[in-house]
């Protein structure tokens, strides 16, 4: 039996983030010519049509505007781990962002900061956390869960 | 409207013929078999032959690997003008607006405009998971939630704005139950209480059960005509007062509390020389209850913000204040993938052509229409909007 995951599939623009997160860092695609920073990952930017986007490093720090939690998934990892924190944070460099959400943050509006992590999928995501202090995945035991138990903190 | 009567934007070109296929929850039919039992519909409620047809606009998620062209020999038609929309909750607007100007100017004398799909058990998932590029890399990821966790965090952040509660959103769905009883092809038809609403499962907080629409597989259609042939056949039909179609607007807004509308409302109403007073029943696309809130304000039923206030006063029923869904919409009829952004046009040609299958609403002589939907990413880009009046205003 092959072992439930979550979502796998991604487009080529958004290897960026997966490699990046990798690393430990939080990267978007930045237009190289007139600077706009994109998300969710294209080919060419929203603002100008340059196709010149370069993956920069970015601090994360936004507004959470809204919170839910899914109690119906259409994904087997999920539904077996439900009810699952959801947010939408409204980045600093522009970008509203959807992420996991992390059940330290406090209710919206508060400010709140965006990591990156690799999934069990073997992919880039993005993860809210509260606005202090160090991302600790491993207060959250189903986002541990989400990166795989052995993850530490990047 | 202008003295004589008729269109202004759309003189002499008339839509008729509004026909709903039956819904059903799952079927093993394909859209291929929806498309045909609208089209034996719009064929045998005009008097019309298959012949006559010669412009089709479709629209269509579940056709794959076809489009609208396949369908022609599908299905045995020779149009000399064709369109397909698989753009869901905007597709009827879009059909109406592209089939009226083809009549008008001269590309095609009758458009069938059908939007339908079919559900099969695993079509949901599969839909959701080949939506779009930004779906499959940016929400997806996020619980899987499908548009689900989209509107939960929408509704979260709208009650938190503007003060709405969950009694607000329960009101517009038990009006638009009520509405659904007197409509024989609404799925859910049972009476629904506000105790009820409340009580049932959580969604995505704060969703619950009924805020969401069943999917399920079904078609709607209209024809698109000259006057004078709708006349010359005898034909009950609406005129289309004005129209608008927008995609992606105010793009800045850090989330979704708007929609095109709002950039377009003015002109609609100008063109249609009529505003929101005159306005005898509304169809929203309410794919969720919240857009039925957002679409009313940005239409001018209320300043933003208000819409809440607009709901406790108001009730929403055919024989009641501000009709609003009066089928039941997609939230009792069901949301049959593209038809579902038909079946507010079709109800609003019924009611103003006087061959009503849900409750009519009394005297009714202006409908506004609105399309939405499209969430690629975290929000709905399509906002289209018409505003129809019955023969002869």
């Amino acid at each position: 039996m092959t072992r439930n995951l979550p979502p796998s599939m991604r487009s080529s623009a958004a290897s960026g983030l997966t490699a990046a997160a990798a690393a430990g860092r939080f990267e978007l695609q930045v237009c190289v010519s007139c600077k706009a920073v994109q998300y969710p990952p294209r080919e060419a930017c929203y603002a100008c049509l340059a196709t010149g986007l370069q993956w920069r490093s970015q601090d994360g720090g936004g507004e959470l505007l809204a919170a839910t939690q899914v109690h119906v998934s259409q994904n087997a990892w999920f539904r077996e781990r439900t009810p699952w924190r959801v947010a939408l944070v409204r980045l600093d460099c522009g970008p509203t962002v959807m992420t996991h959400l992390h059940s330290d943050c406090p209710p919206p509006p508060a400010r709140v900061r965006v990591h990156a992590f690799l999934d069990v999928s073997g992919h880039g995501v993005l993860i809210t956390f509260p606005a202090e202090g160090p991302p600790d995945v491993a207060s959250d035991p189903k986002l541990l869960e989400l990166v795989g138990n052995t993850s530490a903190a990047p | 409207m202008s003295a004589s009567g008729g269109s202004r934007a759309y003189p002499d070109v008339v839509v008729t013929a509004p026909v709903s296929v039956p819904y059903e929850r799952y079927s093993s039919s394909s859209a291929h078999g929806f498309i045909a039992r609208t089209l034996t519909g719009l064929l045998e409620s005009s008097g019309l032959k298959k012949t006559d047809l010669d412009g089709l606009c479709l629209g269509s998620f579940t056709l794959a690997p076809d489009s609208a062209v396949a369908v022609t020999q599908y299905l045995g038609l020779s149009t000399r003008w064709l369109d397909f929309l698989p753009i869901g909750g905007m597709s009827g607007i879009v059909a109406l607006r592209r089939a009226l100007r083809a009549v008008q100017g001269g590309d095609a004398e009758i458009v069938a405009c059908v939007g339908a799909d079919t559900n099969q058990p695993d079509s949901f998932r599969k839909n959701l998971a080949s939506f779009s590029t930004f779906a499959q890399d940016a929400v997806l990821p996020y619980g899987s939630g499908g548009p689900n966790a989209n509107f939960a965090l929408l509704t979260a952040y709208y009650m938190r704005t503007y003060g709405a509660r969950a009694e607000d959103f329960g009101k517009l769905c038990v009006a638009q139950r009520v509405n659904a009883s007197s409509y024989p092809h609404a799925l859910l038809k049972q009476p629904l209480t506000l105790e009820q609403y409340l009580s049932a499962r959580p969604i995505a907080d704060p969703l619950r059960l009924f805020d969401c629409v069943m999917p399920c597989a079904g078609a709607e259609g209209f024809l698109v005509m000259s006057r004078d042939r709708a006349q010359r056949l005898g034909l009950p039909y609406g005129h289309v007062l004005a129209t608008s179609e927008r995609y992606n607007a105010f793009a800045d807004d850090p989330i979704q509390m708007r929609g095109g509308w709002e950039m377009d409302r003015d002109r609609l109403y100008d063109d249609a020389g009529i505003g929101p007073q005159d306005v005898d029943l509304v169809q929203t696309y309410d794919d969720y209850p919240v857009m039925s809130m957002i679409q009313l304000e940005d239409l001018g039923f209320c300043a933003k913000g208000e819409g809440p206030e607009l709901v406790r006063g108001n009730s929403f029923t055919a024989d009641g204040s501000l009709p609003l869904n009066t089928s039941g919409g997609q939230l009792s009829v069901g949301q049959a993938g593209c038809a579902a952004g038909f079946l507010g046009l079709v109800e609003a040609i019924r009611q103003l052509t006087g061959r009503n299958l849900a409750k009519p609403v009394p005297d009714a002589h202006f409908a506004l229409v609105a399309g939405f939907g499209m969430i690629t990413y975290d929000r709905g880009l399509c906002a289209g909007a018409a505003v129809l009046s019955r023969e002869g205003e």
